[in-house]
């Protein structure tokens, strides 16, 4: 599916994003087209040319090979877009209930899981005739495809309020997020009642799902925050690098061991938990900004210390290779990792840290720019986990003040409950919770 | 250019008519999107005068892919109705000469015919079409509007907004009185009236033409923005009036808007709206309110936008009234709609407090999106009536 550097250089080239993920998996002819001069908008003048040469592709347009369409299992025991390896494109929407009461909550959730269930595996939206406007927006043409999308739904404690008496089915764990030690935090794009996590192989498919979504329930439910995400090809192997430039990713629970899985992320039956919440997950989204005109403005040295990685290979500073395993025991002192570097702090690979090990799945963003001048880019970090105190708060402790935090800036995000996975047709989002 | 184009057209047509559900035709098929694969049923229909129909020969339930191939000499609209009520399950307009396009549909068993109505020509009805069996209908079809059938709703509305412009010119009348006495808070309190009234008669997106522009336009698109000497009309003034601005300063904007005003009741007096218009009103109102109000794009000064969204629904109300007799048997979320524009109407009025109402940015977060929840489901619901009752010829 990846194309080499080479190609990838080639449509670097082109006149479209280049950062944009996924550019790749088109290959030579998109890098063709963008040489070529892809600026050329589709519309009338395409079909005119097409008029002449109705076999070949017009000319002047931007040509693609789209990557093939692809299905993501909608139904399980847990929802998809957790143990899915990530999509190239996100959208991380926190939304407020605005249903007055349990009963207009169950059916938001009932037109979730209908949309989500079509969206997700694609087909012909109904022709409405002249009863109104079209049903579908169209970005994604007549036919949708699934476009490897998932839709992941989750709540925040806000949801078990007094509004639709939902404070005894409350998971444990759960509340509106902490606020650490260096948290800037913005209440404006922090919280909320419902967050959809969007992924897809391609940001239209993601913003078709988005506008589908919102606009079959806009009297239930209101955007309260959202940033889009994206994932950057291997540079040129490995874990695809985050906006500091640096490897991410690379030490992570492997998602294709179920046992492993059911120890970190899935809450299991049985358990202190609510019974509802079985097959659900807790989900911390952190809305991390990197400064990244100071740190572009940081030496190398200093870089891979806070870390603890090469940045070229990912390598940890006491090995060679980006999976080399960080060995901690032989260097006490921190001369090879620094004590405080970021890896060292987050996963000091211990035997009592082993079961605080939670799943990373993130996105980088880039949201334009700030009243300075400065980029407003960095990272959506979000995770999985059992227990969120037991995992992610436990970590978060760790990193307390950590030298890095001179360099990002956290300013949103929230605590959540991924909602168990729906069985068949009949099942909808937050069933077992409503019921 | 462009009628070279549709020649060639046709005669891509012509060529491949014969190949048309065999596979690998889509490559000379010409424009019209090549056909989905599955259970998908393909027919050419031929629209024209004299074939009016033709060419869906194997009727079966389930989805249909019809190219409409217009080989008639003029442009024209496409029907597809019930054989029998005439309800219409789709409408393709424009079809212009020798040009082709695709119609995806789910049917169920049942009756149909194709109507043709080319420009210039009496509409033309084919000939039957049965599709056996008891396969349910996924949509149902809607009975057309016609110019005539909204000629009666036009005179309501059009006698509605006669019978208001008096008050409104009173009230405008009021405003030049308090300006010219140089009494600002009695100015700001006529401007509130005055402007709420105007707002109540749903002049929405340009509904009154150049005159809306002069009694209500905003300075976007102006090079001067706020300063432009050629902006005018109540947010002018209302700019002048919450921005310090000497009041005899804003005269000559108090006196042009009553001039404005009383032209607006010749018009109406003189000329008929389009009954297309009015259909789009019902929707748009709501839309606009959404759109400039709960945004505060068109606030300059007074915060008055909750209010304005509030008279807006005033509008949106009467025109609904106005629609109802030909809604009530075509819309069947009729009932849903009047609920959440009921809905819209209280938690509106739950935010105003001792009778004031606050600027859009003053609400609370909760406050703020119950509104913009409210707003946002009206508008997809009354997005409906201007599709059904978009006049259609039958």
């Amino acid at each position: 599916m990846n194309t080499d550097p080479v190609n990838a250089d080639r449509v670097n080239a082109g006149p479209m994003n280049a950062a944009r993920a996924g550019l790749g998996r088109r290959g030579l002819l998109r890098g063709a087209a963008a040489a070529v001069g892809g600026a050329a908008l589709a519309g009338a003048g395409t079909s005119e040319v097409a008029a002449q040469t109705p076999t070949a592709p017009p000319a002047g347009a931007a040509t693609t090979i789209p990557h093939p369409d692809r299905t993501i299992e909608f139904y399980g025991r847990s929802q998809a877009g957790i143990l899915t390896p990530r999509q190239d494109q996100s959208a991380f929407v926190s939304c407020d209930v605005t249903a007055a009461d349990r009963a207009g909550l169950a059916d938001l959730m009932r037109t979730l899981s209908t949309r989500a269930r079509f969206l997700t595996s694609g087909g012909t939206p109904p022709n409405l005739g002249i009863g109104g406007p079209p049903s579908d927006s169209g970005l994604l043409g007549p036919t949708v495809p699934a476009g490897g999308l998932t839709i992941t739904v989750s709540v925040g404690a806000s949801l078990f309020d007094h509004r639709f008496g939902l404070a005894p089915s409350k998971p444990r764990r759960l509340r509106r997020m902490d606020t650490f030690p260096n948290d800037n935090l913005d209440p404006a794009r922090t919280d909320g009642d419902l967050l959809l996590q969007i992924c897809a192989d391609d940001k239209d498919t993601v913003l078709h799902a988005l506008r589908d979504l919102t606009r079959h329930t806009r009297g239930g439910l209101q955007p309260r925050w959202r940033v889009d995400g994206f994932v950057g090809r291997p540079r040129p192997t490995g874990a695809p690098r985050n906006l500091l430039g640096f490897k991410d990713g690379t030490a992570n629970p492997d998602v294709t061991d179920a046992a492993e899985m059911d120890r970190l992320v899935w809450v299991q039956p049985g358990s202190a938990e609510p019974a509802w919440t079985a097959g659900g997950t807790y989900q911390v989204v952190r809305l991390i900004r990197m400064l990244v005109e100071f740190w572009d403005r940081v030496t190398i040295s200093e870089q891979e210390r806070l870390i603890g990685r090469r940045r070229d290979s990912g390598a940890p500073l006491s090995g060679t290779q980006e999976l080399d395993v960080p060995d901690y025991a032989d260097d006490p002192l921190g001369a090879a990792i620094p004590l405080d570097a970021h890896i060292r702090l987050a996963n000091p690979r211990t035997s009592t840290t082993d079961s605080a090990r939670l799943l990373r799945r993130g996105y980088n963003y880039d949201a334009g720019i700030d009243v300075n001048g400065n980029l407003d880019m960095g990272l959506i970090f979000s995770c999985y986990q059992q227990d969120l105190d037991r995992q992610f708060a436990a970590v978060q402790k760790r990193l307390a003040n950590e030298s890095l935090t001179d360099y990002v800036s956290p300013i949103g995000g929230g605590y959540f409950f991924v909602l168990p996975g729906l069985q068949d047709a009949n099942d909808w989002y937050g069933h077992r919770l409503l019921s | 250019m462009f009628a070279s184009r549709h020649r060639l057209w046709a005669t891509l047509a012509v060529g491949s008519t014969a190949c048309l559900v065999s596979t690998g035709c889509s490559a000379t098929a010409g424009p019209a999107a090549p056909a989905p694969l599955g259970s998908t049923h393909v027919s050419q229909v031929t629209i024209s005068v004299s074939q009016c129909g033709t060419g869906w020969t194997r009727p079966v339930a389930g989805r249909q892919h019809f190219v409409l191939d217009n080989t008639d000499t003029r442009t024209g609209e496409v029907l597809l109705t019930d054989a029998g009520t005439g309800a219409v399950f789709a409408d393709v307009e424009p079809l212009a000469a020798g040009t082709r396009t695709s119609l995806d549909i789910d049917l169920g068993s049942g009756r149909y015919a194709f109507r043709c109505a080319m420009e210039d020509e009496a509409t033309v009805i084919g000939k039957a079409v049965i599709i056996p069996g008891t396969a349910a209908q996924p949509v149902a079809p809607v009975l057309a509007v016609t110019q005539a059938d909204l000629i009666g709703a036009t005179k309501d509305y059009e006698r509605y907004v006669s019978g208001q412009i008096p008050r409104l010119t009173r009230l405008t009348g009021k405003l030049r009185a308090a300006i010219k006495d140089g009494d600002r808070p009695a100015a700001r309190k006529a401007w509130l009236a005055a402007h709420l009234e105007y707002e109540r008669l749903g002049a929405a997106y340009q509904a009154f033409g150049d005159l809306d522009t002069e009694i209500n336009g905003l300075p976007t698109g102006r090079p001067g923005g706020v300063h432009d000497p050629g902006w005018s009309g109540f947010h002018r003034i209302e700019y002048g009036l919450w921005h310090g601005q000497s009041l005899p300063a804003l005269y000559p904007s108090a006196r042009a808007l009553t001039t404005a005003t009383t032209k607006l009741g010749h018009q109406f007096a003189t000329t008929q709206i389009d009954p297309l218009q009015l259909s789009i009103r019902g929707h748009e109102i709501a839309e606009n309110a959404l759109q400039f109000e709960l945004t505060g794009q068109s606030d300059f000064g007074s915060g008055s936008g909750l209010a304005t969204t509030r008279a807006n629904l005033d509008g949106t109300r009467t025109v609904l009234a106005i629609l109802r007799p030909l809604l009530r048997s075509r819309y069947t979320q009729l009932p849903a709609l009047n609920q959440a524009l009921i809905k819209t109407e209280n938690d509106l009025d739950a935010v105003r407090s001792a009778g004031k109402w606050p600027a859009p940015d003053e609400l609370s977060r909760p406050d703020r999106e119950r509104l913009n929840s409210d707003l946002g489901q009206l508008c997809e619901l009354l997005a409906p009536v201007a599709s059904i009752l978009e006049p259609r010829r039958t």
